[in-house]
């Protein structure tokens, strides 16, 4: 199993490449938001309350983590995740336009939401709630771009048995929201991109 | 910004700008400093901005689909800078733009740049020139890329190379002659 080489720009790129489609999917009406493509199936607006609630767990282990990093000199530019990190991260982000490797969400991440008495106005919440979270994420990678990054390990959101460090998080949340990003357009029948 | 006169004046050669004239182009432009590393435009944002160097080098990279940079130029004291296509068209940026040292630009917004056409009919003259000289210098480029040696690279660029660009890490101007940072120290080591 290859090794994941993150890179801090790569990152930066593909955050805003997210958030250029959720823009997109910010357009969509309530209705469009909240439907289910099946009866099993997420809708758009459950896979992005998905995403927030992805990201919200990972917020204070990072920065905790930055806190114990000190600055260098020059910039960590490139990252070589660890074999089990690694192994994670590669399952997430779908190739060609499919999600691959389906698997279970973890009880505690399942979106509960009762979408049928979703106002209107409750909508603009999900959308900023997960462009904060991009905002944040950015923030950690220009901090984390400036240390020794692989120094400092914290357990993720399964606990001890995979241990990231902050360059593997953000990889690990962009790679999942990628995923989750390509379900929504899916649900909301738009394209990627 | 008449603070800052020689410079555009410089810049925007052969046009005879003088603050009688052309106040209203001088008060166009604003300040701005970035500190070392930081990101002037990524890739992925619109550019806002057309600039103008004051002091510090600036790389322009894309990542290739390893998520390496490919440097595509540079930008230093006197030069314009800036993702030219993002601004024209405000089209999302392919390109990250990057303070390689401490900088101080001056710069305009598309909307301002746009009306100096109509303001003033002379900077169509202005435009025609640095498109030519824009085109011409990318072509040039692209000849050295495609049929010089490494070492022919290496020494056509050494001998038109800007005081500026001779500070900033090697593996810049390594990746924009197209060479390993080996080889280009190697190369340096040499000369």
């Amino acid at each position: 199993m290859g090794r994941v080489n993150i890179s801090a720009e790569n990152q930066i790129e593909r955050l805003n490449l997210l958030e250029a489609r959720m823009k997109k999917m910010e357009q969509k009406s309530l209705q469009e938001l909240i439907k289910r493509p099946g009866e099993k199936s997420w809708s758009a607006l459950e896979a992005i309350e998905h995403m927030n609630m992805g990201y919200i767990v990972y917020e204070p282990k990072i920065e905790t983590a930055l806190k114990q990093l000190s600055t260098s000199d020059p910039l960590t530019e490139s990252v070589r995740s660890t074999a089990i990190p690694s192994f994670l991260i590669k399952r997430f982000p779908p190739q060609k336009g499919k999600i691959r490797f389906k698997m279970k969400t973890m009880r505690s991440f399942q979106p509960v939401l009762e979408i049928n008495t979703i106002r209107e106005t409750e909508l603009a919440d999900y959308f900023e709630r997960f462009y904060r979270s991009l905002d944040k994420l950015k923030e950690f990678i220009l901090a984390y771009r400036q240390t020794k990054v692989e120094k400092v390990r914290f357990n993720s959101a399964i606990g001890a048995i995979v241990k990231f460090n902050v360059a593997e998080a953000v990889e690990f949340i962009l790679c999942h929201n990628e995923r989750h990003c390509l379900q929504a357009e899916k649900a909301l029948n738009i394209l990627e991109g | 910004m008449l603070k800052y006169a020689d410079i555009i004046n410089n810049a925007f050669r052969p046009l005879e700008l003088t603050p009688e004239t052309h106040l209203e182009f001088y008060e166009m432009w604003k300040e701005i400093e970035f500190g070392k590393n930081e990101f002037l435009t990524e890739a992925g944002k619109v550019e806002k901005r057309f600039y103008l160097v004051i002091e510090g080098v600036q790389v322009i990279y894309i990542l290739d689909l390893k998520g390496d940079k490919k440097v595509i130029g540079f930008s230093f004291d006197g030069s314009y800078s800036g993702v030219y296509d993002s601004y024209l068209y405000q089209r999302p940026s392919k390109y990250f733009l990057e303070a390689l040292t401490p900088s101080k630009l001056i710069y305009i917004s598309l909307e301002d740049y746009q009306s100096l056409f109509d303001r003033y009919p002379e900077f169509d003259r202005w435009g025609r020139i640095v498109h030519q000289q824009l085109l011409v210098g990318r072509v040039d480029r692209e000849i050295e890329i495609i049929t010089l040696s490494a070492k022919e690279r290496f020494d056509a660029f050494m001998e038109r190379c800007p005081a500026p660009l001779l500070n900033i890490p090697q593996k810049y101007l390594a990746s924009y002659l197209n060479m390993t940072p080996e080889t280009f120290s190697r190369m340096r080591a040499e000369k």
